[in-house]
């Protein structure tokens, strides 16, 4: 029996355990949603985007980092009988949780009405990390909707994507929360790129206008370039959507919000196009960090 | 005064045995290995392995297992099933339980992946076989102390086998062999006759039930187990610690602390709920403190008397203690006897030492971090449980200036 050998293999189930991952797996981009203040349309934005997504970059991963609270799998008419919860007591992999869309999506659901998710113990933390960086790897992309507000949970899993993307609503107090988002974000990872989409405007004019306010507000104070991904109009339809379930660009493709979603949508995935499928992606720095 | 030499740490020695063929017929190891293809009982040259057991092979020293976990030695017996080996001395065995259940939840945890990873490789390992269960094997040095002997026999449930290692000296040449200590399964009073309960339309969870009550006496005595088929109970001393709920279709089982609780679906799920229990009790007992010599008034680990209440077709009658016993799901409050009660005299020993005293306030603060850990559910290493750190300064919240604030209201 060779003792090499021995080493060697347990060295390598390290790896797949997840210690180091680069060498097996190499990651598509990834995309962190996220906002100062809840209820400005997060996960309505990061479903819709993940359908787009899908279409012009292969299947896409959505990991519902919400934990304890996330939605989701609502808006995908998707009813989960297990989630991260079943999986950090051990009773399932974590592949198991994964649920394959029509659309186009495998989500991983997060839980819902489980506070004690909200807060993982760093242990909990490094096994959930583990457990992802089992999953198959070969996506077009990952979008990670996190929770609301700056806890310490919600910030590792920002601050581990390729791009975030701040969704906020045009008044004051969300602006100031998403800045203070950003400004923790900031602190940790500088070279993190962040896009603003803001939701619920009369018009494009009014979007832009509140890009500019936060985007100036970050220069001077961060000096940080935060980019323009575009506004989403109030749109009535939105709400029928939500109450179908049905993701609304499949339920009303042709109305201004959907148009909306799609032309960012656009403009997104030519961003993560330009981003290589990397070995140093979420899961990996999710691993480093946790 | 006059001292005998020092015996090495049995880890020490068996590396040795193991690394240097030649330290091996030097220490004058008496091992007998039958030799299957001769007849007469012929005996073959042995190898450093069969030391502990005919067949054993060793073929690792020093083997991490995960993050914190480290093993002596992985090895093989002549089945093929992997054997980890850990080699202790008295000092070593302060939480010694724990890390045997720690060891044994990798290896079932992880057998997959080790089929996986080892089916990567070729020419190797053809006769480890992650097919078959584990195996743990203890090597105790000589004149451990009794009780840590008694500590461990509420490990019954794990594939234990301790033996101790021993020297005799030849013409003044030393010679090494093990003697055998446990399995003491032929001292368990091992209840068999606890049935599944009725409510359950399907056969193979009732079956799971059956097999969980006909398990917890092999976790040591003092355990009963009180309700009806519907709602069970398992006292120690009176305290719930688990609770098992039977619906039409779910068996669901809690521990104290667990808001959730874990259903009982496979085989495996009633390993994960024995060894759960397990750590649970340990943690409550004061695994880490040592229970009470055996002249103690207290009956000793699976002596009968101690037992709990026999299950018996499911219902018990309740103990008397168990009529101050807190609810179900209320955290237990009651501090073990093992640990409110000062550490008994260590007996002194054949070389005139004593037994180092067993840990006062380090203990109890161990058992309080470890009681933090276990609430979050993880079955993680219980040997190092550690507190949550504190947050960095950054993650405490960004703190707008007043200029940033001014600068939105302004725009």
């Amino acid at each position: 029996m060779d003792g090499a050998s021995l080493a060697g293999t347990f060295r390598f189930l390290d790896r797949l355990r997840g210690l180091a991952p680069g060498r097996l797996l190499r990651e598509p981009p990834s995309l962190g949603v996220a906002s100062g203040k809840g209820g400005t349309g997060k996960t309505f934005t990061s479903v819709n985007l993940a359908v787009h997504l899908a279409r012009e970059l292969g299947r896409v991963q959505v990991f519902d980092a919400d934990l304890g609270l996330g939605n989701s799998h609502m808006l995908l008419g998707l009813r989960p009988e297990r989630h991260v919860q079943h999986f950090l007591r051990g009773e399932v992999a974590l592949d198991d949780l994964v649920l394959a869309t029509p659309q186009g999506i495998d989500l991983l659901p997060g839980g819902s009405g489980l506070s004690r998710l909200s807060q993982l113990a760093n242990e909990e933390l490094r096994k959930l990390a583990r457990g992802l960086a089992t999953l198959p790897g070969n996506r077009g992309c990952m979008v990670v909707d996190s929770a609301a507000g700056i806890s310490p949970q919600t910030m590792l899993f920002l601050r581990c994507c390729d791009l975030v993307l701040l969704v906020v609503h045009p008044e004051l107090s969300s602006l100031t929360d998403a800045y203070a988002l950003l400004k923790c974000l900031v602190l940790r990872r500088p070279a993190i790129r962040v896009l603003v989409l803001v939701n619920r405007v009369r018009d494009e004019a009014e979007g832009r206008e509140a890009h500019g306010r936060i985007a100036e507000v970050a220069d001077r104070f961060l000096r940080f370039p935060l980019h323009y991904l575009g506004s989403v109009p109030e749109d009535p339809v939105v709400r029928d959507a939500l109450v179908a379930k049905v993701p609304l660009l499949i339920a009303s493709p042709e109305t201004p919000a959907a148009r909306a979603l799609r032309e960012a949508g656009e403009r997104l995935a030519a961003m993560l196009r330009g981003l290589e499928p990397s070995r140093h992606g979420f899961r990996r720095r999710l691993l480093e960090q946790a | 005064m006059i001292s005998g030499p020092v015996p090495p740490h049995p880890r020490i020695l068996l590396a040795d045995l193991l690394e240097d063929g030649e330290s091996f017929r030097r220490l004058g190891a008496l091992v007998a290995r039958a030799d299957a293809s001769s007849e007469g009982g012929a005996f073959a040259t042995p190898s450093p392995g069969d030391l502990l057991e005919a067949g054993l092979d060793l073929f690792e020293v020093d083997v991490r297992l995960g993050d914190e976990l480290e093993i002596d030695f992985l090895g093989c017996d002549a089945a093929g099933a992997p054997v980890a080996v850990l080699a202790v001395a008295e000092d070593d065995c302060r939480d010694l339980p724990l890390q045997l259940l720690d060891v044994d939840l990798w290896f079932r945890e992880n057998a997959f992946l080790m089929r996986r990873g080892l089916g990567l490789l070729e020419g190797a390992w053809t006769r480890l076989r992650w097919d078959l269960p584990h195996r743990l094997l203890l090597v105790t040095a000589q004149g451990l102390d009794p009780r840590t002997y008694r500590r461990l026999e509420g490990l019954a449930a794990l594939p234990l086998t301790v033996r101790e290692l021993r020297s005799v000296l030849v013409r003044g040449e030393r010679h090494w062999y093990t003697r055998g200590v446990a399995p003491w399964s032929e001292d368990l009073d091992v209840v068999r006759d606890a049935s599944a309960p009725s409510v359950l339309h399907d056969a193979g969870r009732a079956e799971l039930v059956h097999d969980l009550l006909a398990r917890l006496p092999s976790l040591g005595a003092r355990l009963e187990v009180l309700g009806d088929a519907c709602h069970r109970q398992v006292l120690c001393s009176g305290d719930p610690v688990l609770r098992i709920v039977c619906t039409d279709d779910e068996v669901r089982c809690w521990l104290p602390d667990e808001d959730e609780g874990f259903a009982l679906n496979h085989r495996r799920d009633v390993d994960r709920a024995l060894d759960r229990l397990l750590r649970a009790l340990i943690q409550r007992d004061g695994g880490l403190a040592l229970p009470a010599p055996a002249n103690d008034a207290t009956p000793a680990n699976g002596a009968a008397p101690a037992h709990g209440g026999t299950p018996t077709n499911g219902v018990t009658s309740a103990a008397p203690a168990a009529a101050s016993a807190p609810a179900a799901g209320e955290p237990t409050r009651t501090e073990p006897a093992a640990t409110a009660e000062p550490a008994p005299a260590a007996p002194a020993r054949a070389n005139g030492q004593r037994a180092a005293p067993t840990p006062g306030v380090q203990v109890a603060q161990r058992l309080r971090r470890a009681r933090v850990a276990y609430a979050t559910g993880i079955l993680g290493p219980a040997t190092r449980p550690k507190l949550p750190p504190l947050p960095a300064a950054e993650d405490l919240g960004p703190k707008l200036s007043d200029e940033e604030i001014d600068a939105f209201l302004d725009s």
